[in-house]
This record gives C-alpha cells, structure tokens and sequence, in this order.
C-alpha cells in the first residue's frame, strides 16, 4: 500500500484517464451493491435467445445454436465465392461479346469516364447516349502535386495567381488544367462521380500539410494535445460535418461515405450556411440553395461554377421584392456586396463599410461601395456613401481585380464592371479556392484558419498556417472545386484528431492554475487541441444557457466572473426565436455537462489568453464598445447593446490597462460567440 | 542446446449460443459501464451485442480472448451508433487504452469479478474520510461542495483527497491481480506431469 490516502502520495506512474473511467465504474457498481444490497448477477440468456429465434428463424435443434468454427466457415465462403466469381465472370463475358460485338480488350475506341462509371462501351452506343452522360476525353491533368507550398509560391499582397489571357481562353492558357469545359455541370444524372484518387490524401501530402500545423505550433510556442483516438476522431467529424466515418475500418484512403448523399447534404447545409452569413435568407431559399448545393457536392461538380451561378444573379428574385418562401435569395444590395467581398472573396470588409480599413490597407471605402454600387439593381438609382468628415460620394459599381488577387494595383482603373463577368471570373479563382477552403475550415474548428486581420482573439498569424490555407487552395483549385475532396484533407489532417487538452478533462479545468488555462486555450485556438464538446457557438446555445439559469435580464460579470444572460447582449428579447431547434446534447467525459458548462469551462481557459487588439487602442469609450459589434459582424448598435455591453465590463474608467484588456476582451469574445 | 518441444496449440474453444451468453455477458455489461452507458443502456446494449453476433453468419469463434475482444468492440460500436441516433455528441474518448485495462481486470473469468472482489478489498485499507469521501460522490452522487461541507475541508481538498485514494486503489488493485495471475501460473506450472 502507497499510505494513507490523507498523505500526499508517493510518485507513482500518471493515472490515466482511461484507468480513471474503469475505475470510476467499479466503484459505482460496488457502492450501489453495498447501498441498495447486492442484486442477482445478470442473466439476458432467456431474453437474447428470444430475440436470436425471432431474427434468425431458429437457432438449431432444441434450441442449441450452433456456432461453426472459422475453417467450417472459410471453406464455406471460398465455396460460394468460386461460384459467384464464375458466374460474375461469365455475365461479363456475355456482356461484352453479346452486346458489344467487341472484345473487352481492344483499345482503340474511347472509353466513357463519368459518373455512371461505365466503360468500354462501343462507339456507336456512345454517341447515340441521349439519357445524357455525356461523353469526356479523359482528363488530361496534371500528376498530383503534393502540397507543394513553397514560400516563393505565396505573396501576401497577392492572394492568388494571375491568371492571363482572355476570359474564354483562360483554361487552355493553363495547360497544365483539366481539359474538362469548366462549369460543367452533370445535370442529368443523380448519381455520384467518385473523387479521383489522385485528389484524395496520401501520405506525403499529408505529411506536408501536418509539417505546417508542426512549425506554427512550435512557432507560436504551442505544445499540441495527445492524439484523440479513433472514435473520437469519428465523432468530432460526425459532429461538425455530419458525415459518418466508421471508426473501425482502415480510413487511410478515401475517406468519407460520399457515396451517400446524406454526407454531401450535411456538408451543404454548414458550407451555404457559412457563405450565406449576413444575407439573412428566408428559410425556404436556404433550402433551396443548400439543396442545389447539395447535389453539385455529390456529384462531384465545379463547387466555383455554382458560385458563379449565384454571383451572377441566377437565384436572384426580379426587382420587386418578392413575399417571403417565395423562395428566392432577395436580399439588399449592400448585403449581397459584402457577402460577395468576404464570404467569397475572403475580404476583410469590416472596416471600409465606414472608412478604410487601418488594418488592412487593401480594404479602402471607395472599392467596398463600388462592389455595392455593382450589385444594386439600376432601377435603385445611384449609390451614395459618406465619408469620415461626412461628404457624400457616389460610388462606381465594379470590383478591383486585387479583391480576387488578379494581376496588379494599376487594374484599379479597370475594375471589374458586370455581375456577369465577376462570375465567370471566380471559375478555377485561386483567392475563392482560399476562401472556401477557410470555410470549410471554419465548419470543422468553429474558427478559419486564417482569421481576418481585424479578429481580436484570433490566434497569432504565422506564414506556416498561410502555407497550410494556400496547400488546402491549390487541392481544391487541382480537383475543380470538388469539395468532397477538400473535406477528406481537412478531415484527416493532425489538427482533426487531437484530443481535448489535459485540463478539460474532468473537472480540472476547476481547479488549475491560470497559466494552464492560457495554454488550453491558445492551444484550442490554434488547432492543436480540440475544443470540449463542440456545439456550434450560436445564439441559440446562449440563448438556451441564459434560459437554463431562469434570467431574463442581463447582470454584469460578478463574483468570480460568473457569467450570465448574455444572450441579450446578442439577441434583444424580441428577436430570440421563439423554436429554438434542439441542439445536439453534448454529453462529457463521466457525467452530462450541461451547455452553460461547456460555455463556463471554455471562458474560464480563453480569458486569460485573450487581448482586445486593435478594439483596445480605440480612445472613445462609446466607439470602443461600438467597434466590439461591428467587428463581430453588427452593422448598427442599438442603444439597449451598448448599455448592456456597459454592463457587462463594467464602466470604471480608472481601470488598469490590463483590465481594460481583458474586458474588452471579453465583450469581443461574448459577443462573437453568440453571434 | 536442444529445441524444446513447442507446446501443441490448443484448439479453439466452440461455444454454443446459450454458454457464449453466460460466459461473456457480464464482462460486456461491465465493459459497457466502463464507456460510461448507465445500467439500463448497458443492459440493452449487451443483449443487442449478443444477439448481433450470434446471428452473424461470419462470426468465428477463434480463442476466448478473440471471441471476447470481438464483443468489445461490437459493443462499442453500438454504443457509438445509439449516440448519433440520438443526436449525442460524445466528446473526445478513445477506448483503445480502456481496452488495455480491460484486459488486465477483467480477470481469467472475463467477467470483471476478480477486478471487483480485489477492489473490494482494497476499499478495506483507505482511511475512513478516503472511504467516506468516495461512497457520497458513488451511492450518494453527493456533489463536490457536499462532500467538502461533510469532511470539513475546502472543495479542492476533497478533490484531491478523493484522487489520491483512486489513485491507491488503482495501485492496490493492480498488486492483488498481479499475486492472482502469479499465483495461478505457479499452480499451472504445479499441475504439469513432465515439469522438472
């Protein structure tokens, strides 16, 4: 015995938590026996036998089931198995020579790749398919390149690749591009092409990919939590993807179940869901976009073609707005311009709606109001916006080609002028590519990869997670914007199947020192551990957790932090839904945390990592508060917001400079996490 | 040196339905409470393993430790299943480690007896306050503040005083099934009729 258990223990080897969960068990099944007496053993013989017979039809003579060995049953299988494989031999034979009038063997005649997957057909049949797989040359691609991601390749000013030659010509400029006409889509068929095994993960580019999520975290000082296992790993994907991965087979090649819808509508809903922020839908043309959606991803389809398709206004409704579940995406032009600047462009607009942007110097007014001016419909008239000193303006509508990281600063005297034309553009776009890799991102980790500039609690930037976003962009610009595939990079990348960090588990997170949260924190931030229980930070899961504690108002942090009905800081009573959807229950390691614990557990490991940034170096009070929402995504701040923010951090101007650190911290993290 | 004779390989034990169920179906109800499923949910999980495997035609019956690996796993993977159903999101668990423990406490009878009679045991040698601690916090389900306010000590006293005991346990236990197994190879070797 190590001595009293009073006593500090001597050392003895770490208790693992696996060794913690079977022993926590024990002991509740040995105090249960010692509290409620001991109780008959088990015995489900009676009620599984029943439920053998019932399945099986019987089970044997008077009732003895018969379990043969495995060399009974091999020789069984290799039986049946000759037989099958004769007979599957001899139908492929009549097939061809029956059908055909052709040998399976002659090479001359061009065979059909598509999705129905059929090949070696004769000439004569494939010219005559009028139920519309259409006949494709083989594609003549590139050999895969393995995430290559050579710093030369990546030019922070320039986020894409110039891409020259005329519109029309712009994918035989590339030779090195599928030969495939872009756009294309496979409209006819309902069946999925599977992804290409070249664009799939091997190994090296993997290994490549995990090298950069290596070197930042060493970089950035960041010790990356133990390997989550394998079931974890599926759960994590079940939960933020929707796709179901089977733990227990060999998912080194290929992947998810893509041949199943159900995974490319799962990866529709959050993917529409993450491009349509800020647009407000009517709930009737999400569904429809998401379900348009949904079939370009099983199909293996130009993901970039279908944007281009919504750029150029083909799910738009007519000028007059149309009445709700009507089912068209109509929405304000200003909406639609930034949805185009930064959810499909990546920009950080935040800044210019008002004046240029002092983080990025990219982002000026003048370019954000053109972009507005251009998807407004004439018949609006003219586009104004005012300056800082409170002119107005009359914006020209186009796009700067910089904004799709195309050619260099002298285009600003040619912007790009038609929806049209802006949509043909985004096909094969490098900076899309990027963009959408970032949600896709966003959709596993709760946060981008590379969080704009302006993000006060992004975790630090690093050219090493740059070159992980440009790896990510240039497998999707190789597969076409097949994003079935972007997604099996993502999913089985390092970054995915880390486990929680020590602290999270159990309780500790109660009772350890500050500096361990930091590091649990920046550690989550930064991908290189998971974050517990994952629920999609809404205002819904806050809204629950303020109802949870039966408070309607808000009260600023109190004692210990405690923290309370923020929900309304987010979400004014008359806005809070009145369904809310029920969130998936995030169950715990022994016992059921509740959401608001999750949220308690998660503030109590990110507030001591967090700075205000830029928000902090705002003199104004007011505007200090102010630029908290918009840089959470409000465009106007209701005078109700502002006192609650107030509230909320406390109007003590005297503060120390690390206190008002930390509470505009925290306003920027409540309010980002419930919106 | 001369090649010792390998000893010839036992042949697969074979058992029916009705002594595969008795054999196998309290270790898979304990694995089950292990992964954190309460009594009811272990109870139908394990008639669900069980029956999903007598009914498979391609399930082999290779060596015991096979056969019950094989019901882990197929345990586990209902487990896993009944939680998506239910739109449950576990959090990061891995069973892998578990099954590694498993194996050492399930005992020779694969049913966790011999893990929890030394358990028992052990219980014996902590200290009343270790004892008292640990029976709120699993008959009772006593919070962390009860347990605190009966023991007089702070929360975070009672925390570590309860790991610390686990921690004995563990060890304890460990100890009692490591003589079990030594005792049970001397007794092996014992029996042998050519042992020298």
């Amino acid at each position: 015995m190590s001595g009293s258990a009073d006593q500090p223990a001597e050392k003895s080897p770490p208790f693992s938590e696996a060794e913690e969960r079977a022993l926590d068990a024990m002991l509740s099944e040995l105090f249960a026996a010692e509290t409620r007496g001991p109780k008959p053993p088990r015995d489900f013989e009676a009620q599984v036998l029943t439920l053998v017979r019932q399945r099986s039809g019987g089970i044997g003579v008077g009732g003895t089931a018969s379990l043969a060995t495995g060399s009974e049953r091999r020789g069984r299988a290799i039986t049946l198995g000759a037989w099958a494989s004769l007979a599957a031999t001899i139908l492929a034979m009549v097939y061809f020579w029956g059908g055909s009038g052709r040998s399976p063997f002659a090479t001359n005649e061009p065979t059909i790749t598509a999705s129905g997957g059929s090949t070696g057909s004769d000439s004569s049949a494939a010219t005559n398919h009028t139920d519309a797989i259409p006949k494709q040359s083989q594609p003549n691609r590139k050999p895969p390149v393995l995430l290559s991601g050579s710093p030369a390749s990546v030019d922070s000013d320039h986020l894409g690749v110039a891409e020259p030659g005329p519109l029309a010509g712009q994918a035989a400029a590339d030779g090195s591009r599928s030969t495939r006409p872009r756009g294309l889509v496979l409209a006819d068929t309902a069946s999925s092409r599977p992804i290409e095994k070249e664009f799939l993960p091997d190994d090296a580019g993997l290994a490549r990919l995990n090298q950069q999520f290596a070197a930042y975290w060493q970089a950035i000082g960041v010790v990356p939590a133990a390997s989550a296992g394998a079931t974890a790993w599926s759960d994590r994907i079940a939960d933020r993807f929707g796709i179901v991965i089977d733990p227990t087979v060999d998912n080194s090649a290929g992947t998810a179940t893509w041949s199943d819808r159900d995974s490319s509508q799962q990866v529709a809903e959050r993917l529409v869901a993450q491009l349509a922020i800020g647009l407000r839908l009517d709930p009737t043309a999400l569904r429809r976009l998401t379900d348009e959606a949904a079939d370009v991803i099983y199909r293996g389809d130009r993901f970039d073609a279908w944007l281009g398709r919504w750029v150029r206004g083909e799910f738009d409704s007519a000028e007059a707005p149309q009445p709700a579940d009507s089912g068209s995406v109509a929405v304000k032009p200003d909406a639609l311009g930034e949805w185009f600047a930064s959810r499909l462009a990546g920009a950080d607009v935040g800044c210019a709606r008002c004046h240029d942007s002092p983080i990025d110097s990219r982002y000026i007014q003048h370019d954000y109001w053109a972009i507005v001016a251009l998807f407004s419909s004439p018949a609006a008239g003219p586009t104004f916006y005012e300056l800082k000193d409170g002119r107005q303006r009359v914006a020209t509508p186009g796009v700067s080609k910089r904004w799709l990281g195309l050619a260099d600063e002298a285009t600003f005297a040619n912007p790009i002028d038609s929806r049209e034309t802006l949509g043909q553009l985004l096909i094969g776009n490098r900076q899309v590519a990027r963009t959408l890799a970032n949600h896709l991102w966003s959709i596993g980790f709760g946060t981008p990869l590379l969080a704009v500039a302006s993000s006060p609690i992004a975790p630090p930037r690093d050219d090493a997670l740059d070159q992980a976003l440009e790896m990510l962009a240039e497998r999707l610009v190789a597969s076409d914007f097949d994003i079935r595939a972007a997604v099996d990079w993502i999913i089985n990348g390092d970054p995915m199947r880390r486990g929680l960090p020590d602290v999270f588990l159990q309780d500790r997170w109660q009772v350890a020192p500050e500096v361990t949260l930091a590091e649990a924190s920046m550690a989550q931030r930064s991908f290189a551990a998971a974050r517990a229980h994952w629920p999609a930070a809404t205002r819904r899961q806050l809204a629950a957790m303020m109802k949870s504690r039966s408070s309607d108002l808000p009260t600023k942090i109190g004692p210990q932090d405690t923290l309370l009905a923020q929900p309304l800081i987010l979400t004014p009573p008359n806005r809070i839904p009145r369904d809310l959807p029920r969130e998936p229950v995030a169950s715990g390691d022994a016992a059921t945390a509740k959401p608001e614990e999750y949220w308690w557990a998660q503030w109590m490991a990110d507030r001591e990592g967090l700075r205000g940034g830029w928000i902090e170096s705002i003199a104004d009070r007011d505007q200090q508060l102010r630029h908290a929402f918009y840089a959470a995504g409000f465009r106007q701040v209701t005078p109700d917001q502002l006192r609650l923010a107030e509230d909320l951090i406390g109007s003590d101007v005297a503060q120390a400079v690390d206190e008002q650190h930390r509470a505009v911290a925290k306003l920027y993290w409540v309010i980002q996490n419930g919106s | 040196m001369s090649d010792e004779p390998r000893e010839p390989i036992p042949p697969p034990i074979v058992l029916s339905a009705e002594e595969l169920i008795r054999r196998h179906q309290v270790g898979i109800w304990r694995y089950l409470r292990m992964l954190g499923c309460d009594e009811s949910l272990a109870d139908d999980l394990t008639q669900e393993t069980l029956v999903k495997v007598i009914c498979q035609e391609s399930f082999s019956q290779w060596s015991e430790g096979a056969t019950a690996a094989y019901l882990r796993r197929t345990a586990r993977n209902l487990l896993i299943t009944y939680h998506r159903k239910g739109g449950r999101i576990r959090t990061v668990f891995t069973s892998d480690p578990l099954d590694e423990i498993w194996d050492r406490w399930a005992g020779q009878d694969l049913s966790g007896n011999e893990g929890l009679d030394c358990l028992k045991q052990c219980l014996a040698s902590l200290t009343d306050r270790a004892r008292l601690a640990l029976r709120m916090r699993f008959a009772e389900d006593a919070t962390r503040a009860e347990i605190a306010s009966k023991l007089r000590i702070s929360e975070h006293g009672t925390r570590n005083l309860m790991q610390r005991a686990k921690q004995q346990l563990r060890e304890c236990v460990e100890l009692k099934l490591t003589e079990l197994e030594a005792a049970r190879q001397s007794n092996d070797q014992h029996r042998r009729p050519d042992h020298p």
